[in-house]
């Protein structure tokens, strides 16, 4: 039976001129899990909230095409009609979130709908038992961690127990552990639940592990549509509109391997790889040495941070920032790896224990004494961008210094070529798309030649292409003598470009080293905070009993 | 979260208060009396006792009286602006003249009580409102507004709205974080210089609070909200005995302020109105 039919769907918002949708079509099967892949702009989203039948009843726009839900014109049924069948969870939980209690949360559209009051707790109880999180009922949404509430707004989908659950990018804003929750609960959905799903996420590595179907849109067009292996084998074209490869497939594929069929698993590139084994495992011992660092750039010793609310965000920490490296920091949710940035640009004092930024207490600074020295960009564009146009944005720093402003436009200039977006100078800011908007937040950073720039998240929510073009842009950066602290959970960006790692948890240090170091030998101490090296490492761990960080790195191994 | 502590909308409070475990509608009704007695009463002894009661009844009822103290550098910019603004700009005729300025404007003892008086019930409105709402909960005000007769969508956009007032001001943080990281001297300097530096936050966070809004609304409208038939109310609020008293406390007070406001020249302030 049908489930979703999508006929030449056209979509145009109202204050644009493009459509962001052009013809699209397809149909999903009942009981089918299709995940939508595509780079940023590609209307995933848009396409995400017609199938739910919500944008074209509450955003202007024009709308031409069919879009049928289990035989219902979702075009032209009320909201509330698909509602009953149909639910969504979105990027941020936060949002969703209409209640104070995650019991409340979950039950409310079932009040809504008018259920009596012992049907609304047994499904209530159910819904929180299906996602593990009974027990959990009284909690309050900020005292939930990203995963758990991702997994209650899953929880409130499935309570109404549709036919057909969107989930738009819902694991982007997770830390690994987080991902991994709310991914196991979309295995259990796929084992034993009756639904259909439609699935956005950047992540193909994940994506490829639940999903019946990929459907690949560019720029408002359907390009690819079917198996995941037959579309994942399109690997030269998927790269070309910036699509993010799995490792497993994107490795087999570039030793050969495939014989018409490439892994998309771990556990499939095992089997696919293992005639190589031989030929890999000369690879062994390969290590590409860091430089040595010795001027230090920002110190912390036996720190310790205690938030007003009695939250204890750093526990005794201390490390070093190491003139000309590129650090990432990385650690769960509420490890304390923004707190730790934050007291690097003197937004917050320790409560305990000293940091030095250049040799002087931080004590003794201030964010408007440092930023010519130390920029830090948001994991949220949107907080830093405060001017008219994209060239203002970008001089206001400069202005800020008393730069001249022949000088001024120099550095504008050079910013803007330097992130790409030279030729948008005239541009409202919030017109930008969210990677330039990104890009720009950079920009207006690098303005003031930083000696230090500390990035949080600069790939969360960005597309393949976008993530690679931000992630060159901090190692050109890095090469002309800025020192990186990147704040991030995406492990394949650091691997692919760190130089040193520093885990930390619950506000202590677990480990820091080089890289390759903490991504070989402390693989255990990793699992057991969560977070797991990409697939590319367990991968090579499993075939020679030696991780590697990146694809590339085999490669390079394979040919020597 | 310690065990005993309850989360209310902007903070956590232990569960011994009273106001926390009491109907919705006492709450709501609470939180309207607070305000509206000190508005009436304009003489500042009665304004002072008034407060005093209020603090004491929220100790005898276990009210987080610490948490006051969060508020209190606000309470100390307003009255510190009424001050301002009464010392320096009001003529209002009195027994003795302490001071006279060039521009007309005089100081007279009466002024200063008057003064007093302001800051009294300023202070007593932002105690009381601020007892309530330590104990208020999302449910509290839509329960609370819906057994006082408001319609279930309209009482549920206002709490809504009460949330969302903690997100922007979390918002609000980060906005201005990000202005003194890109420079901007917003502690020290020339005002006007600060105040246009200021006023800059107020384009991210229009456009962040109409994101917020516009996928708020898509997740409303895919919850079945507003509901078009009948609605389920999953809790059912008894009334205590506790909940008659405060009610009956409440009315008295109420009736009582207005009555002695009309036949008696007590709460009004002395000398009113002035000529």
């Amino acid at each position: 039976m049908r489930a979703v039919s999508v006929e030449d769907l056209w979509w145009r918002y109202h204050a644009s001129s493009e459509w962001t949708l052009k013809g699209v079509d397809f149909e999903v099967e009942k009981g089918e899990f299709v995940g939508i892949v595509g780079p940023s702009g590609a209307g995933k989203t848009t396409l995400c909230l017609l199938l739910a039948g919500v944008l074209s009843k509450s955003v202007k726009g024009v709308c031409k095409g069919k879009v049928e839900l289990f035989g219902k014109d979702a075009l032209r049924t009320s909201v509330k009609q698909l509602s009953e069948e149909v639910a969504i969870v979105l990027q941020d939980a936060d949002t969703q979130f209409v209640t104070m209690r995650v019991l409340d949360e979950v039950a409310f559209p079932l009040e809504n709908f008018g259920l009596s009051r012992e049907e609304i707790l047994e499904r209530v109880s159910e819904a929180l038992e299906f996602v593990g999180m009974k027990g959990y009922e009284w909690k309050h949404p900020h005292e939930l961690s990203g995963g758990q509430k991702q997994r209650v707004a899953i929880a409130a989908a499935l309570a109404k127990r549709p036919k057909l659950l969107i989930l738009d990018e819902a694991t982007s804003d997770l830390d690994p552990l987080g991902k991994r929750e709310v991914l196991s609960v979309l295995r259990k959905l796929r084992e034993g639940y009756d639904v259909t799903a439609v699935i956005v996420d950047h992540n193909t590595d994940d994506l490829v592990e639940f999903v019946d179907r990929v459907i690949v849109l560019e720029g408002g067009r359907v390009v690819a549509d079917g198996d995941p292996r037959a579309v994942f084998s399109r690997i030269e074209q998927l790269r070309t509109i910036g699509i993010r490869i799995p490792q497993p497939t994107e490795l087999a594929f570039r030793l050969g391997a495939a014989n018409g069929e490439l892994p998309l698993t771990v556990e499939e590139a095992v089997k696919a790889l293992t005639p190589l084994k031989d030929r890999l495992r000369l690879l062994d011992g390969e290590v590409l040495e860091n430089p040595s660092r010795s001027e230090r750039l920002v110190s912390f010793t036996d720190v310790t941070y205690v938030y007003e609310d009695g939250t204890v965000a750093l526990n005794g920490l201390s490390l070093n920032v190491w003139k000309g490296e590129f650090l990432a920091v990385i650690g769960p949710n509420g490890s304390g790896k923004t707190t730790m940035a934050k007291l690097m640009v003197s937004l917050l004092k320790p409560t305990s224990g000293r940091v030095e930024v250049m040799g002087v207490d931080s004590r003794a600074l201030s964010p408007t004494m440092l930023f010519s020295k130390v920029g830090y960009v948001f994991q949220n564009p949107d907080y830093q961008l405060v001017c008219d146009t994209v060239y203002d944005e970008v001089a206001f720093p400069l202005r800020q210094l008393g730069i001249d402003e022949k000088v001024v436009k120099e550095r504008v200039q050079w910013a803007l070529v330097s992130v790409g977006l030279n030729g948008l100078e005239e541009t409202p800011p919030f017109f930008l798309s969210k990677g330039e908007r990104q890009r720009l937040a950079l920009a207006s950073v690098l303005a003031v030649k930083p000696q230090l720039l500390i990035i949080d998240e600069p790939t969360t929510g960005q597309d393949e292409r976008n993530s690679r073009r931000i992630a060159e842009l901090l190692v050109q950066l890095n090469k002309s003598g800025v020192t990186i602290v990147v704040i991030t959970h995406d492990l394949r960006l650091v691997s692919e470009y760190a130089e040193r790692v520093v885990v930390l948890n619950n506000g202590r240090l677990v480990t820091a080293g080089s890289t390759r170091k903490v991504f070989t030998e402390h693989l255990e101490t990793l699992a057991s905070i969560g977070l797991e090296p990409p697939p590319v490492a367990r991968l090579m761990k499993e075939l020679v009993g030696r991780p590697a960080l990146t694809v590339r790195e085999v490669m390079l191994c394979e040919r020597a | 979260m310690e065990k005993g502590k309850v989360r209310t909308f902007f903070t956590y409070v232990d569960e011994r208060y009273m106001l926390v475990r009491a109907h919705p509608a006492v709450k709501i009704v609470s939180l309207v009396v607070l305000n509206v007695i000190p508005w009436i009463i304009e003489a500042p002894a009665p304004l002072a006792f008034f407060l005093a009661s209020l603090l004491l009844a929220a100790s005898l009822m276990k009210a987080p009286l610490s948490k006051l103290r969060n508020y209190l550098p606000y309470l100390l910019l307003v009255a510190q602006a009424v001050v301002l603004s009464y010392v320096l700009g009001s003529r209002i005729p009195g027994n003795v003249v302490f001071i006279e300025f060039p521009w007309g404007c005089y100081v007279t003892d009466k002024t200063l009580l008057y003064m007093a008086s302001v800051v009294l019930r300023i202070s007593s409105m932002l105690v009381g409102s601020t007892l309530v709402f330590l104990s208020l909960r999302d449910t509290d005000v839509v329960y609370g507004l819906k057994s006082l007769g408001v319609p279930f969508s309209a009482a549920f956009a206002f709490n809504l709205a009460l949330r969302f007032s903690a997100l922007f001001l979390d918002d609000y943080a980060r906005v201005r974080d990000a202005m003194l990281l890109k420079g901007a001297k917003l502690d020290a300097g020339n005002p006007l210089e600060r105040a246009k530096l200021l006023s800059r936050t107020a384009v991210p966070l229009m456009v962040i609070a109409v994101r917020r809004m516009q996928d708020l609304s898509f997740a409303l409208e895919l919850k079945g909200f507003p509901p078009s038939g009948r609605r389920t109310f999953l809790y059912q609020f008894q009334w205590s005995r506790f909940d008659a008293a405060a009610f009956a406390l409440l009315a008295v007070a109420t009736a009582g302020v207005v009555v002695a406001k009309i036949v008696s020249p007590l709460l009004s302030f002395p000398g009113w109105p002035f000529v």
